[in-house]
């Protein structure tokens, strides 16, 4: 089940998603010395129902995914999603340093690296509505043969919990790539709207 | 000169470590992996009469977390200089850490020209 939303609506995400995740890319930028293309995709509400059909079109055969709540106003996750092994990118954040050999090591470099762009993209879009959130410990998945959408709901749970998403964000650099979404609970949207009435006045935010 | 890194990332303390050593070689740097770690640090450093010349504190760590790891370090030795480096850029934490004279508060990029910027104006202090 899911719903359109309206052009104005469309609007704002797309935009604050668009200033966090530049933010994220910057941030990325600068840990592997390399330009980060970007590339987005339609922001979308879907309920609970309509999650999986979403998650798992976006990343067929992901490998891995970290994930990080933030609890505040409203609740949500930020999602990075990796297409292949990670590891190239923690390859990339320590050139020039000798690699750490063991796995805990390295999941401790995917999860910092997780932690970095979660909060960069979630702490920007926070900043353009006015609120603060606090975060949780990111937490890192293999694909064991479950969708993204099966990671989400252990955290969500099942029930008829409408979610707002916004999706996918793909991040690319030197033939790396991962994908960042977003996703906001409950009234995560209203305070969108609220702010935008705010900031430019109650016509500008009226629903079509 | 003695530098403390708090940070529960063993490649955030690194990659910050790296930074710190080429914008001050022969600086003395101590690690901690999480607040609680990072606050018992300080404390034996003052009650030593050894204190740390600059902190450098992660925000989202375990058992205590940075702003409540600086709190408890004002409480300990209030004009310490500590800067925040962490991914969580929110204004509002931004403020909350400036409310508590953190020194800087910067995000977590491995910005060398701003820490080697940040070693210089201790120095010169």
């Amino acid at each position: 089940m899911s719903r359109a939303l309206t052009e104005i609506e469309v609007d704002i995400l797309a935009e604050s998603m668009n200033i966090g995740v530049g933010q994220a890319a910057s941030t990325l930028s600068m840990l592997t010395s390399r330009k980060i293309e970007i590339q987005m995709h339609r922001v979308k509400v879907v309920y609970a129902a309509g999650l999986q059909e979403l998650l798992g079109g976006c990343s067929p055969g992901w490998h891995s995914c970290i994930l990080q709540r933030f609890r505040g106003p409203f609740s949500g996750e930020g999602i990075c999603v990796f297409s292949v092994d990670p590891i190239e990118w923690v390859e990339l954040i320590m050139a020039g340093q000798e690699l750490p050999v063991d796995v805990e090591s390295r999941n401790d470099i995917l999860l910092e690296m997780g932690n970095i762009l979660n909060s960069n993209l979630i702490g920007s879009v926070m900043n353009i509505l006015g609120l603060c959130v606090e975060f949780d410990l990111p937490r890192y998945f293999r694909n064991n043969n479950c969708s993204v959408f099966d990671v989400e709901l252990q955290v969500v749970g099942d029930g008829d919990v409408q979610l707002m998403l916004c999706t996918p964000i793909g991040l690319t650099a030197g033939g790396r790539s991962l994908e960042m979404m977003l996703v906001l609970e409950g009234a995560g949207l209203q305070y969108f709207t609220d702010m935008f009435e705010r900031q430019f006045g109650p016509q500008t935010a009226k629903k079509s | 000169m003695r530098i403390l890194v708090v940070d529960d990332s063993m490649m955030s303390r690194m990659i910050l470590m790296k930074n710190i050593s080429a914008a001050a070689p022969g600086a003395v740097i101590d690690q901690a992996s999480n607040g609680q770690q990072g606050v018992d640090m300080v404390r034996v450093s003052v009650e030593k009469s050894a204190p740390y010349n600059i902190v450098f504190l992660d925000c989202l760590m375990p058992v205590v977390d940075g702003i409540q790891a600086l709190r408890q370090i004002r409480v300990i030795d209030p004009d310490r200089p500590v800067v925040m480096v962490t991914a969580n850029i929110q204004n509002k934490i931004k403020e909350e850490a400036e409310e508590l004279k953190c020194m800087a508060f910067l995000n977590k990029t491995g910005d060398s020209a701003a820490i080697a910027a940040l070693l210089k104006s201790l120095v010169s202090v």
